[in-house]
């Protein structure tokens, strides 16, 4: 195959991708997973007052904020900070990971069972 | 002849772990955990066209296992090996049926097998795969990271032809 049809792959491949990237709108109640368990299930739209979440890690603590304006890492003990970097968790965007603590912060699908502390 | 090859395979795996601290160094481009442009991936590519895969291994292994341990970062040892070693299999697997002259080819596909390891194993260790969210994001900058590395080798493979003949 000549490098030109190699081209027009990937470049339908990368479509393709942004074309998923887009299509990912979960949105709604946001789940807190901590070494694999959820910990908690948060629904930012109905908190008032913004509250932070204080979880012990291997490294120390992981603080994550909750409030109208979005879920995001305040602070983490990890090295690269990239969980910081992530900003809020948007709708159709990609879950605040932080690999060295294993704490995952991401949309989940069920509403029902949200037991966030609402301001 | 042995003893050249070994040395040829420290020396590569010295140029592999230099590029691999170079580019801990560097501030990460994205947020996204495991973007980044795998510069060292250009040794492992050339040492699969010059040892072939067995030597290309143990490099990779080499590079993977003291990278961890001078950067300090033991815990992403699981990720480096398993990102490595499924863009290593492709990347032998490719090399039958793509010829030299397209490495940049081979080495998006491996770029994009590197990611998708680096995902599987992140979603097993951390037991969410909501993390495959993460897939197109990683598929798209490894298109990108990939083919430069692979032109790269591609180039260095070209400028030192019969160079290396063990």
């Amino acid at each position: 195959m000549s490098n030109r049809r190699w081209v027009l792959v990937f470049a339908l491949l990368a479509l393709l991708c942004l074309g998923v990237m887009r299509l990912q709108r979960p949105g709604g109640a946001v789940g807190v997973w901590q070494e694999g368990e959820l910990i908690c299930t948060l629904d930012p739209a109905s908190v008032r007052e913004p509250y932070t979440l204080t979880l012990s890690t291997r490294s120390g603590e992981s603080r994550i904020h909750v409030g109208p304006d979005g879920v995001y890492m305040e602070s983490a003990g990890c090295r690269s900070q990239l969980c910081v970097r992530h900003g809020p968790l948007r709708s159709g965007g990609t879950p605040i990971v932080c690999l060295p603590e294993r704490i995952v912060i991401a949309f989940t699908q069920q509403r029902e069972d949200v037991d966030a502390v609402s301001g | 002849m042995k003893i050249r090859k070994i040395t040829f395979a420290a020396l590569l795996t010295a140029a592999a772990l230099g590029m691999f601290l170079i580019e801990a160094q560097l501030p990460a481009l994205t947020p996204v955990p495991g973007v980044k442009p795998g510069l060292s991936n250009i040794v492992t590519l050339f040492c699969l066209y010059t040892l072939g895969g067995r030597w290309a291994l143990r490099i990779l292994l080499c590079r993977i296992l003291l990278g961890s341990l001078l950067t300090g970062q033991v815990s992403a040892l699981a990720y480096s090996l398993s990102g490595g070693l499924a863009a290593l299999a492709l990347s032998c697997l490719l090399r039958r049926f793509i010829p030299p002259a397209q490495l940049w080819v081979i080495s998006a596909f491996s770029a994009m097998a590197h990611g998708l390891g680096q995902l599987c194993c992140a979603v097993l260790i951390t037991g969410t795969p909501a993390l495959f969210a993460y897939l197109p994001v990683l598929l798209l900058s490894g298109i990108l990271s990939g083919a430069f590395t692979g032109a790269a080798a591609r180039a260095v493979l070209v400028r030192l032809e019969g160079r290396f003949v063990f």
